[in-house]
């Protein structure tokens, strides 16, 4: 273990990889819907 | 606790998400009220022919009610009782449908139609029918040897 203080990682890519993931539920749910609201 | 910076965003964004996807089902359902088709009436499954509104199936206009048509619907194997449904353009119709023997589906490709129907219960489901067109009827459950025949068409007619 060691004593020094963990500096902040860098943790961009993860951000923009998760984020990719999130967008796409989101659009993907919001396509689904108005799939829904569109048909009787 | 440290939780990273970027982390604090992507929960802040993960959970504003399920917040609005819940508000928006919720909005639909208690505003709206939308829901299942309903199987809260149940009737002998016996005597199908002979209970109301199950003894006249087929397309009826109907006058003071919130919808102005009512299709009453008898599945059994392997068909549909009215074997074809004609509606107008715009009207607002309700579906009512039951089972004389084993489960059916009563899915109409392309809507948001979609049913099983249980010996025993009453499946209902209102809608205001805005486009014209054929569309066809399915049933959706595996119900026997004739299940693959097993169709109908819904007219929407100007």
């Amino acid at each position: 273990m060691s004593k020094k203080k963990e500096k902040n990682p860098n943790l961009k890519g993860t951000l923009y990889s998760v984020g990719f993931v999130g967008l796409f539920i989101l659009v993907s749910w919001f396509m689904a819907f108005y799939l829904f609201i569109d048909r009787f | 606790m440290h939780i990273h910076k970027y982390e604090k965003w992507w929960l802040t964004f993960g959970i504003s998400s399920l917040v609005l996807f819940l508000f928006i089902v919720g909005f639909s359902a208690f505003h709206y009220g939308s829901h299942p088709p309903t199987g809260k009436v149940y009737i002998d499954p016996e005597r199908v022919d002979e209970i109301v509104p199950f003894n006249n199936p087929g397309v009826h206009k109907v006058e003071g009610k919130e919808w102005d048509y009512e299709v009453v619907l008898v599945a059994s194997a392997f068909y549909y009782n009215p074997p074809e449904i004609e509606v107008p353009l715009g009207s607002t119709v309700k579906f009512i449908a039951t089972t004389k023997d084993v489960v059916h589906g009563f899915q109409i490709v392309g809507t948001n139609i979609n049913m099983i129907l249980e010996p025993g219960y009453v499946s209902e489901y209102v809608t205001t029918v805005d486009k014209s067109g054929e569309f066809l009827i399915l049933c959706n459950e595996y119900c026997g040897i004739g299940h693959s025949t097993m169709t109908s068409m819904l007219k929407v007619v100007e």
